[in-house]
């Protein structure tokens, strides 16, 4: 469960107010506005990157801001979207002049709130644009109705690179429709996570099962299956982004085994003996994998599998220098 | 006229009385929403409630009843954040905008719960049948008009109108979701009544509630 709390109600604030803290070399809390942006303000001559949902997601959202990735983040409550006021807040706080683009992960109440948010900026003359990732391979057929869970990060990257080093807003925002189209995750969950002050975990997995198809907000699955061992895992996740994989994107690809809160680098890294060579077997040629923690839900046990099928275009994105709390390359 | 009482004052003590209503029912709806959703339900209900009253309460010394209820649709939008930040948040604020001047008869206020159930519809895409709070809105706003029509005052055609609510609250269990994040896990939501159908239901009986207590024919 979560331990560590005050006052339920005062979370969130508090634990911005801790990060802003923390990291107030890279970032500083947008004045009057649930969010926080890259220290100095707005990015003269840049297009700017907002990206944002619910807390709880750590480093999604606020850890991804700084050179390289994105200008800004809104925070919303534990799980729950920032309001539409919070978001046209933050885009005036972040806007350059050269426009904002949004990236955030396909809820409803994101979609909702940052269509206000983008509605009333640009009643004010801001030029807006949105990403809307939809990298979960489990939760529909439909790629535009899908979630957005880790993969929210492999796009966040190519949209910050685009706007850093200085792309238009058509081109940031067109190349993170393209790294989106390109994105797939897969998740399994062996148990629930449980929200500041509540004492019952969201759901729970019965011993000897897992769920497949997480949500990155303590949803359940949308199967259960039996408990697999690290091989037969490997080769579910494998296969169920290769059957969703998309056209003609060749076979170079970026890698994220990303953990969701409580299942730890050990685990994470005995299924990725596995992983690595049931992608070789199906002819993956991975580029630079991560196994770290990039998408979390709170603490919930579970890890989710995210490929992103790179061209020129995406690989020198994502090797484009970046500094942020919990992403930085050089 | 059907009150007697400052219509602002009333206006304020419905936000009080859903905030109140809420706040008893919170483990309640978390526990609906943790079946198929994220279990944050009450708790973004109650977020946006609280500081809806905190607005309600600065504007009823200057404002009419429907400066009251759109002030505290927008700051419950703000503060609460989520899905149903947005659409309840919305809701009350297209009630409070479409309230005209001094006259809060039943007549006057279908038409704003007509306006609020309609931004509400058009802003989450949902439909009757989806498993949303529209399940118990739009058989409400039905009942309530019939009872407009037939030239019912205020408190009674809200009071009427709340067991067909109740019917379409409780109808939702038997649904499946096909709107919003529980429409990922399809036939898992099924048998657990929407969490946004009952806490709206909630706010409606409290609102009815006051109206009764506070509105004199």
């Amino acid at each position: 469960m979560t331990r560590i709390w005050n006052n339920p109600i005062e979370f969130k604030d508090q634990l911005i107010d801790g990060f802003v803290a923390a990291y107030g070399r890279i970032i500083e809390r947008i004045p009057d506005a649930s969010g926080v942006r890259v220290k100095g303000g707005p990015v003269a001559d840049k297009v700017a990157v907002l990206i944002g949902g619910g807390s709880g997601h750590y480093p999604l959202f606020c850890g991804l801001v700084g050179k390289g990735l994105a200008m800004g983040a809104v925070m919303g409550d534990i799980f729950a979207s920032p309001s539409g006021e919070e978001i046209y807040r933050c885009t005036k706080a972040v806007d350059a002049g050269k426009g904002v683009v949004y990236g955030y992960g396909n809820y409803s109440g994101d979609v909702m709130n940052f269509s206000m948010g983008e509605m009333r900026a640009k009643m004010d003359g801001h030029d807006v644009r949105q990403v809307v990732i939809s990298d979960d391979v489990a939760s529909s057929p439909e790629f535009d109705q899908r979630r957005g869970i880790a993969g929210d990060f492999f796009v966040f990257k190519a949209l910050g690179a685009s706007a850093w080093r200085g792309d238009s807003l058509d081109t940031v925002h067109a190349f993170g429709q393209h790294a989106n189209q390109r994105t797939r995750s897969f998740g399994v969950a062996f148990g629930g996570c449980t929200v500041p002050g509540r004492t019952e975990p969201l759901f729970t997995v019965d011993p000897g099962k897992m769920e497949l198809g997480l949500g990155l907000h303590g949803e359940p699955g949308v199967e259960t299956s039996e408990m697999l061992p690290g091989k037969d895992i490997a080769r579910m996740m494998v296969d169920r982004l290769l059957a969703d994989a998309p056209q003609a994107a060749g076979s170079r690809a970026l890698v994220l085994l990303n953990g969701l809160g409580s299942t730890k680098y050990e685990e994470l890294f005995v299924l990725y003996s596995d992983l690595y060579k049931r992608l070789a077997a199906e002819g993956i040629e991975v580029y630079k994998p991560i196994v770290d923690e990039l998408g979390t839900s709170l603490n919930m046990a579970g890890c989710s599998l995210t490929l992103m099928w790179l061209d020129d275009d995406l690989q020198t994105l994502f090797d484009a220098p970046s500094e942020s709390a919990a992403w930085t390359n050089m | 006229m059907d009150v007697m009482k400052s219509q602002a004052t009333i206006a304020t003590h419905c936000i009080e009385a859903a905030l109140a209503a809420i706040l008893e029912h919170e483990d309640e709806l978390a526990h609906l929403d943790s079946v198929a959703g994220d279990g944050d339900h009450g708790a973004g209900m109650a977020r946006g409630f609280r500081a809806a009253v905190e607005r309600a309460r600065t504007a009823s010394g200057s404002g009419t009843a429907g400066a009251v209820i759109s002030n505290a649709g927008t700051e419950f939008s703000r503060a609460a954040g989520g899905a149903s930040g947005a659409l309840v948040g919305m809701y009350v604020m297209m009630i409070g905008s479409n309230l005209s001047g001094d006259n809060m008869s039943s007549e006057t206020v279908h038409h704003a719960l007509r306006q609020g159930l309609a931004s509400v519809a058009s802003l989450g895409k949902a439909q009757l049948g989806d498993k949303t709070m529209l399940d118990t809105l739009i058989p409400f706003t039905r009942a309530f008009g019939e009872a407009a029509a037939a030239g019912t005052p205020l408190a009674q055609a809200w009071q009427s109108a709340l067991p067909a609510a109740r019917m379409g609250m409780e109808s939702t269990k038997d649904m499946i979701a096909s709107r919003g994040r529980s429409a990922v896990l399809k036939e898992r939501s099924l048998g657990t009544q929407d969490p946004g159908a009952t806490s709206i239901y909630y706010v409606l009986e409290a609102v009815g509630r006051v109206l009764a207590e506070e509105c004199k024919p």
